[in-house]
């Protein structure tokens, strides 16, 4: 088994960080996994991808995903075409896809719990726990994950993270 | 000898449109602006012309990083959340 | 979901880059000095190990250099006095600290350094490919390539065992950005080093000196036997490699023991590759890899065992034709060469079955790039 995973986001908005979170979760559950930026410079606002690999065996391709089974989309604004029979966005709202759809406002749980950066809403916590929710990665790893990617500061994610895997929803 | 990799040209919008990089931007108070250029010299990226009676700022490439701002001794530049 | 995937070795996982499994390795070989230059994508190994020393958590001096040439310098210095060193660059840091390298390889003074690999403008470009860690072939530096974080964890504390047993310093290859910046799940493992062995120490007050101009058969007979201790350094590699992780010694061999056709790679890309030699064996067909893990001292005798169908895939040139290509075609076999994946190029799993079944179907030229 080999899930790929691509998230759509931009520069700044914690993308990077999510793909290290999920990856680190699902190494907690046995799983080997791979966290990939998007090569280059790095550009707050720009649009960027990052990606995750997660598989029970060893995982040696390390070129970026080209087509993948899960979408991560932090902006509705991001346009994307593609096949993944899951999509997982960042909105208030569905919208039509012919796989899976889950949905949270992130940005708004991202806000209340204080995680934001000259004006961006950082979503990475809430996201992570929108996608772990989807991917059926335990609270418990999650939690785990974070306090290892975050350090002393993974207690508001954490808080951020458990209420978007709690509350998102899906089609 | 195909010497497109060694000598290239700016183009605009190479990067797409950079406007959409923006979480801030700068509105201009007409009333409030001497039209000095200030804001024109200063603007990383070159969006920023004489306008009529104040100065035009192209928002299809502003990424809204609000040098205009702090430079513009009128002070007729606010930054406004997108 | 949990699986037993992951669970099977001991020691802990971490998820790491390669980059910072690197500077994980570093920490526990216990280096005396660290002296580097930040350079992409090499930057995040000597900022961890600066985090590393500013915390205590590892007792070394830091030696912050205002250039890469300065940094070897540094190290060179360091390592006559005794010390256990390291440094790590790329690129343009590389090319920059060339000078030193000799010096260093010439001094038979045993120092490890990481470099990931990325291309040497012009054109300017911060991407993978191995044109810069080639150009130590002719240095007397042992050459080393890793596939994974794992790998690259594993051989940079085996570097520092190996060159301080042969007296010749140590290069650790990644692949810029597909290793240095993808995390992945490695088990550090606690690895205790020898203590710092070397041919000899200067220290002050004693009345000698360094590398003073020679005459005569001096440069000859030094170069002579550092090519010999070069040689002769496989042997080492290969006896402690199953105390740094058992990646097979000089080279990995996947799936080659009813191989008709070899594939020659090294580096970080080869994952990819392997992957479509599942798909290829899968069909049916007899491939297999021969995976350099060092460039220097050359795997020969494992060139040698290949059979008659190779394939190099080069990611630097030397002229037309890829460096492996020539080194491999040294060995006496007949190979055919491919260029590939220069500047970060990606050549992935599909680029990699397509290029293969090209080569299973005999329909490759001696020489050709892949653009």
């Amino acid at each position: 088994m080999l899930i790929e995973v691509t998230i759509y986001c931009r520069g700044g908005q914690g993308g990077v960080t999510t793909a290290r979170i999920l990856a680190t979760a699902a190494m907690l559950q046995g799983y080997y996994s791979q966290a990939m930026p998007q090569f280059g410079p790095e550009r707050r606002g720009a649009r960027v991808n990052a990606y995750i690999r997660i598989s029970d065996r060893l995982i040696r391709r390390r070129s970026p995903v080209k087509k993948p089974d899960v979408l991560v989309i932090f902006d509705r604004k991001i346009e994307v075409d593609s096949e993944a029979e899951v999509l997982i966005l960042n909105s208030p709202e569905p919208f039509s896809s012919s796989g899976k759809v889950y949905y949270v406002d992130a940005t708004e749980i991202a806000e209340k719990n204080g995680l934001v950066n000259a004006g961006w809403a950082i979503l990475s916590a809430p996201m992570s726990g929108a996608v772990a929710r989807a991917l059926d990665i335990e609270l418990s790893a999650l939690k785990e994950a974070m306090y290892a990617e975050l350090g002393t500061r993974a207690e508001k994610s954490f808080n951020a993270a458990k209420e978007a895997y709690e509350v998102v929803k899906w089609t | 000898m195909d010497l497109s990799p060694i000598i290239s040209k700016a183009t605009v919008a190479s990067a797409g449109e950079t406007g959409s990089w923006r979480n801030y931007r700068p509105a201009v108070t007409a009333d409030l602006c001497s039209k000095c250029g200030n804001c024109i010299l200063y603007c990383p990226e070159g969006v920023i012309s004489e306008g009529g009676d104040s100065v035009e700022i192209d928002y299809r490439f502003c990424k809204g990083c609000g040098v205009c701002k702090e430079v513009c001794e009128q002070r007729a530049i606010e930054m406004i959340p997108e | 979901m949990r699986t037993e995937g992951n669970r099977n070795d001991s020691g802990i996982k971490k998820l790491l880059t390669s980059n910072e499994a690197i500077a994980e390795a570093v920490r526990i070989a216990k280096p005396d000095v660290i002296a580097a230059y930040p350079i992409t994508p090499q930057s995040p190994i000597v900022e961890r190990l600066a985090e590393m020393v500013g915390s205590g958590e590892l007792d070394a001096s830091f030696v912050r250099v205002e250039s890469e040439h300065s940094a070897m310098a540094v190290i060179h210095g360091a390592a006559t006095a005794g010390a256990r060193v390291f440094t790590a660059t790329s690129s343009h840091g590389l090319a920059y600290m060339f000078e030193m390298c000799w010096w260093i390889a010439g001094s038979r003074l045993p120092a490890v350094m990481a470099v990931a690999t990325r291309s040497i403008g012009a054109p300017w470009n911060i991407h993978g490919d191995h044109t810069d860690i080639m150009s130590l072939r002719d240095t007397g530096w042992i050459i080393g390539m890793a596939e994974s974080a794992q790998e690259a964890f594993d051989m940079t504390l085996q570097a520092f065992a190996v060159s301080e047993e042969v007296n010749i310093p140590f290069a650790v290859g990644i692949d810029a950005f597909t290793m240095s910046h993808t995390a992945e799940v490695v088990e550090i493992r606690d690895v205790r080093l020898p203590e710092r062995r070397q041919a000899y120490r200067i220290l002050p007050g004693m009345e000698v000196a360094v590398n003073a101009v020679t005459v005569g058969d001096a440069r000859m007979r030094a170069r002579y036997d550092l090519a010999v201790d070069l040689e002769k350094s496989a042997e080492v590699i290969e006896r402690t490699d199953n105390e740094f992780g058992s990646h097979g010694g000089l080279v990995e061999k996947y799936r080659l023991e009813d191989a008709e056709y070899a594939v020659v790679m090294a580096g970080g890309w080869c994952g990819d590759a392997k992957d479509a030699i599942d798909m290829l064996r899968d069909e049916g067909v007899k491939i297999g890899m021969l995976r350099l893990r060092f460039i220097r001292p050359f795997p020969e005798k494992a060139v040698k065992g290949l059979p008659s169908e190779i394939l190099v895939v080069d990611r630097a040139n030397t002229g037309i034709r890829g460096i492996l290509g020539i080194e491999t075609s040294s060995c006496g076999v007949e190979v055919e060469n491919v260029v590939a994946g220069l500047g970060g190029l990606d050549v992935d799993v599909d680029n990699f079955y397509r290029l293969f079944r090209k080569f299973v179907d005999g329909k490759l030229e001696k020489v050709e790039w892949l653009i």
